[in-house]
């Protein structure tokens, strides 16, 4: 399952607001969907922060936040998830993550802002997938998106997803060990 | 240093500069993204001439780690 909260217009929601609402949607979805009401001491940390269910090793979750904006994946696989708002990128930190072809792609988009956190949200749901963080040389992972939204790319046995809301938000999805159809439910709350 | 690293951090978060000291945690304390804390590295590379790579992007947890890092690095 897939959850994504985003403010609307330019409503903000503070630091204090997403770590609440991150908190409340994952004990919310756990609970919900797989019948597992979790503590404090029930998450648990890798070696580079990412949070796993101690009791629940088959179950994976992830959330991510930006202003305005909150997503959370739930899945037997293992899972990354990356919501941004599209606004004007930083250009040197598009030269560090993306591949000559992905510049190319920026360079040549009637939408480069949106085509920049399509790419960037996508490698950060992999990395995230992986639980390795930033430490990733995310050039080393090469996307391109068709017309259509289809992802293809140099990576094997993932699966990705790619949502966006009215081009303001994009959130990418990422499971590991997985090649089947994304059929995910996407549940969509947008706050007045 | 770690003045410089500040001064970057203020375009990236709203938050006091005052509240801000080496023991500060830009991903929790602060709620500092991966996206924001990318650009910050790369703000950081441009302002002092210096190369961050990113395997050693999980060593630093506050920005003290991340002060002395770069100190190490300008010396180097």
């Amino acid at each position: 399952m897939i959850y994504i909260i985003c403010s609307k217009g330019d409503r903000f929601i503070t630091a204090e607001d997403q770590t609440d609402m991150s908190q409340h949607l994952i004990r919310t979805g756990l609970s919900g969907e797989y019948g597992i009401d979790i503590g404090n001491d029930d998450i648990i940390r890798n070696a580079w922060g990412k949070p796993f269910l101690r009791d629940h090793p088959d179950t994976y979750f992830n959330v991510s936040h930006c202003t305005g904006g909150i997503a959370l994946s739930i899945s037997p696989f293992r899972t990354g998830i990356d919501i941004e708002k599209v606004r004007p990128f930083s250009v040197m930190t598009a030269r560090k993550i993306l591949t000559d072809n992905e510049l190319d792609t920026i360079k040549n988009s009637p939408c480069p802002e949106l085509d920049f956190f399509r790419l960037w949200t996508l490698k950060e749901s992999y990395i995230k997938a992986l639980g390795t963080g930033l430490s990733y040389p995310l050039k080393k992972i090469s996307f391109t998106i068709d017309q259509n939204s289809n992802i293809a790319t140099n990576l094997k046995g993932c699966m990705f997803g790619i949502f966006e809301n009215e081009k303001d938000f994009v959130v990418s999805v990422c499971y590991l060990n997985r090649n089947d159809r994304l059929k995910e439910t996407l549940i969509y709350r947008l706050l007045s | 240093m770690l003045n410089i690293i500040v001064k970057d951090l203020l375009e990236y978060v709203d938050i006091e500069e005052s509240a801000i000291t080496e023991k500060t945690k830009p991903a929790t304390d602060l709620h500092l993204n991966s996206y924001d804390y990318i650009c910050l590295v790369g703000k950081l590379e441009d302002d002092l001439g210096i190369t961050i790579s990113e395997s050693d992007l999980k060593g630093f947890t506050t920005l003290g780690d991340l002060d002395e890092y770069v100190q190490k690095k300008m010396l180097q």
